[in-house]
């Protein structure tokens, strides 16, 4: 009966053991996934979370799920991607994190997509083992998306092609805010579950800034897009979304900025969105109601003069790529130039697109080149005020 | 008369189209014609006459010099835009006819120039051709003219000259009839010159045919001292048309013009005072209404101008 005793504290006592063990949770452990949905829910000797940034790229056929996890005091990491392409069956792809002086990379998921405009949908699990104040060890599971009320997938889709069949584009960002502000930490984008009944595939789209090269740009873009872009949908999204992580400048304030919302037809400032300036993390934020098309806009104060171009006269001979024409700068969609000769007849106008600057390249409206001489501008806002008027000169 | 008609068509053949520099074209200079809409080919008889034909200048009676200011498309904020003309008619005898002198100038300042001179010669023909004046006053005259555009380049335009130049001519004919008819015909720089800074840049030739009619008393409506124009203007592959009215009353002293082309409506009035060595002050406005552009006061034209023996 002693010996019977004996055996069975020693089977207690392993038992014990063995449950201090470090197991991997995702590959062994029977427990559902563990969904964080805050820093709070992390007990770091230092919290050092700087951002948690998974990156999807559709790309020649090839899904990238590319994560990085800047978590200084973990210990080990491992990322599993699932993924279905066109609603069939999931696949897996996992691997271990390369640890590389405090940061964790865990490399580059690929999964295959045998045809151009495929749907990808995926999750992205990371588990990651990270030291407790009293040596143990905690193990914790991300996903991507975070959401805490949704466990299904993110449907990235292909929204535009590159170079002829090469699909581009469906990027997820994740953020995982700043703790020491108490900012809320790793869901910055989180997608109801009927964000993708097929019918609304929520694509997270982050471009480059476009004008950061130029060191005069002033408009910086950011795009939230859905592929099939449902102006009248009823998804919503829910919580702030981190549309940009674009190269603040040292005077850096919300109200320098304005969020704007393509309408389907043209860019309008999106009322109520509560625009928010992190300039710690260089991060733009705001509460979007819609899935659909967003850009934020640096404002600048603009006068009549910022509209007229600088370049009152133009050469023929020397229109080219770098000598484009009459550049007029800061137009919107909407807004227009009419050119006249001095006997007052119109001979061209010009709807502004969007890009910046709008060019007259020195041709009438039947495609001919203009006569030489002066011309006088009219330029008009599709906000109103008053027309810009001014005068250029053509030169043969 | 076959005869002249015969001359005109085949200037007009002869003369070929050319293509293309605006900025030469007579829409801004002269206020009484302006007042007329431009419509002026068969009318001149003033110091105007040097820029829309140059075969006016013999039927001028007196020495004549008018000066003339402007301000183009007033009311557009940045817009600054002048024309200005200075003519001298000088009208030597029957015999050695009529000689000229004029200078007309459009501008934007700090922008770009362009200047023309003028120096015409014109002659009545009825003496060298046999036909009487009773019934056809017939008069030709030839305009030197000196085009000049100045630039005032941007930087990364510097290596371009500032200035370009060329000589060319204008000719024209006149004929006044007894019955109140006119027709007049002027070409206009008649070598088409090119004056292009880095590519030919030709001002076009331009050839007018002016019909007009002048009346003491226009029958039935009894409008005193009337004159209508209707010019139709052959440049590039384009015919244009101007259309002008005038009419003294007061004695003459008070001159009321409407008038109008394509792209504007005019209206004008001019007033002569009248002294008692012969000679005569005469003020002139014009105003042109452009229809297309916006926001614009119009166009207003003053001239100051002075006959004497």
């Amino acid at each position: 009966m002693e010996r019977i005793y004996k055996k069975l504290s020693l089977l207690i006592v392993v038992a014990i053991m063995v449950s201090f063990l470090v197991v991997d949770v995702y590959a062994a452990s029977s427990e559902p996934y563990k969904t964080i949905s805050s820093v709070a829910d992390f007990s770091f000797i230092e919290p050092e979370v700087k951002h948690d940034k998974i990156d999807t790229v559709l790309a020649e056929g090839i899904l990238n799920a590319k994560i990085r996890v800047d978590f200084g005091e973990a210990t080990s990491a491992k990322a599993v991607l699932e993924y279905k392409i066109d609603s069939g069956e999931v696949k897996t792809s996992t691997n271990d994190a390369v640890m590389e002086d405090r940061d964790f990379y865990l490399g580059t998921k690929k999964g295959e997509i045998t045809k151009d405009n495929s749907i990808v949908e995926y999750r992205i699990a990371v588990t990651f083992t990270i030291p407790e104040e009293n040596n143990a060890t905690s193990e914790y599971v991300l996903y991507a998306p975070a959401d805490a009320s949704s466990t299904t997938f993110v449907t990235a889709n292909v929204i535009s092609k590159i170079e002829g069949d090469i699909a581009a584009g469906g990027q997820i960002s994740v953020f995982c805010g700043d703790q020491s502000k108490g900012d809320n930490g790793y869901v910055t984008v989180s997608v109801s579950p009927n964000a993708y009944d097929g019918e609304h595939h929520v694509v997270v789209d982050f471009l480059e800034d476009a004008s950061s090269s130029s060191g005069t740009g002033q408009e910086r873009e950011n795009v939230i897009s859905a592929a099939s872009v449902d102006v009248e949908g009823v998804t919503e999204i829910n919580n702030p979304i981190i549309i940009k992580n674009l190269p603040l400048q040292t005077e850096t304030e919300a109200s320098k900025f304005t969020m704007q919302y393509q309408n389907g037809a043209e860019w309008e400032t999106a009322a109520g969105a509560n625009l928010s300036v992190d300039k710690t993390y260089q991060l733009y934020s705001f509460a979007a109601a819609d899935i659909g098309l967003y850009r934020v806009i640096e404002s600048i104060s603009l006068s009549k003069s910022s509209y007229r171009p600088d370049n009152r006269i133009v050469v023929k001979g020397k229109i080219g790529s770098n000598y484009p024409g009459f550049e007029f700068k800061y137009l919107q969609q909407g807004d227009s130039i009419t050119i006249y000769n001095l006997k007052g007849r119109k001979i061209r106008k010009i709807s502004a697109d969007g890009s910046d600057p709008t060019i007259w390249d020195g041709k009438k409206d039947n495609g001919d080149w203009a006569e030489s001489g002066t011309y006088i501008y009219q330029i008009k806002l599709k906000d109103g005020g008053d027309v810009i008027s001014g005068t250029i000169a053509f030169v043969w | 008369m076959k005869k002249f008609l015969a001359v005109l068509l085949l200037t007009i053949m002869v003369v070929a189209a050319q293509k293309a520099q605006a900025a030469f074209e007579d829409t801004y200079w002269g206020v009484r014609a302006l007042g007329m809409g431009g419509a002026f080919t068969a009318v001149v008889n003033d110091a105007n006459a040097p820029l829309y034909n140059i075969a006016g200048i013999a039927n001028c009676v007196q020495k004549e010099v008018t000066l003339m200011g402007s301000r183009l498309f007033a009311g557009l904020d940045g817009v600054e835009i002048a024309a200005n003309y200075l003519g001298f008619v000088y009208p030597i005898s029957d015999e050695w006819g009529s000689a000229s002198f004029a200078w007309s100038s459009l501008g934007t300042p700090g922008l770009a120039r362009y200047d023309t001179f003028n120096v015409g010669y014109a002659r009545k023909l009825n003496d060298i051709t046999g036909i009487d004046d009773y019934y056809v006053n017939l008069s030709a005259g030839l305009n030197i003219k000196y085009l000049r555009q100045e630039i005032n380049f941007d930087e990364e335009d510097k290596d371009l000259s500032d200035s370009k130049g060329a000589i060319t001519g204008d000719i024209g004919i006149l004929a006044t009839f007894e019955n109140g008819l006119r027709l007049g015909f002027s070409s206009k720089y008649l070598t088409a010159p090119d004056i292009g800074y880095e590519e030919k840049d030709t001002v076009s030739n331009m050839n007018v045919i002016g019909i007009g009619y002048f009346s003491e008393l226009l029958p039935y409506v009894n409008i005193p001292t009337f004159t209508a124009d209707l010019d139709v203007i052959f440049i590039d592959d384009e015919v244009k048309f101007r259309i002008g009215l005038e009419s003294y009353i007061l004695d003459d002293k008070l001159g009321i013009r409407l008038g109008g082309r394509e792209e504007a409506f005019n209206i004008g009035f001019g007033y002569e005072f009248t002294f008692l060595n012969d000679s005569t002050l005469v003020i002139d406005y014009a105003f042109e209404l452009p229809f297309e552009i916006e926001e614009s006061y119009g166009s207003h034209f003053i001239a100051l101008s002075f006959r004497f023996n």
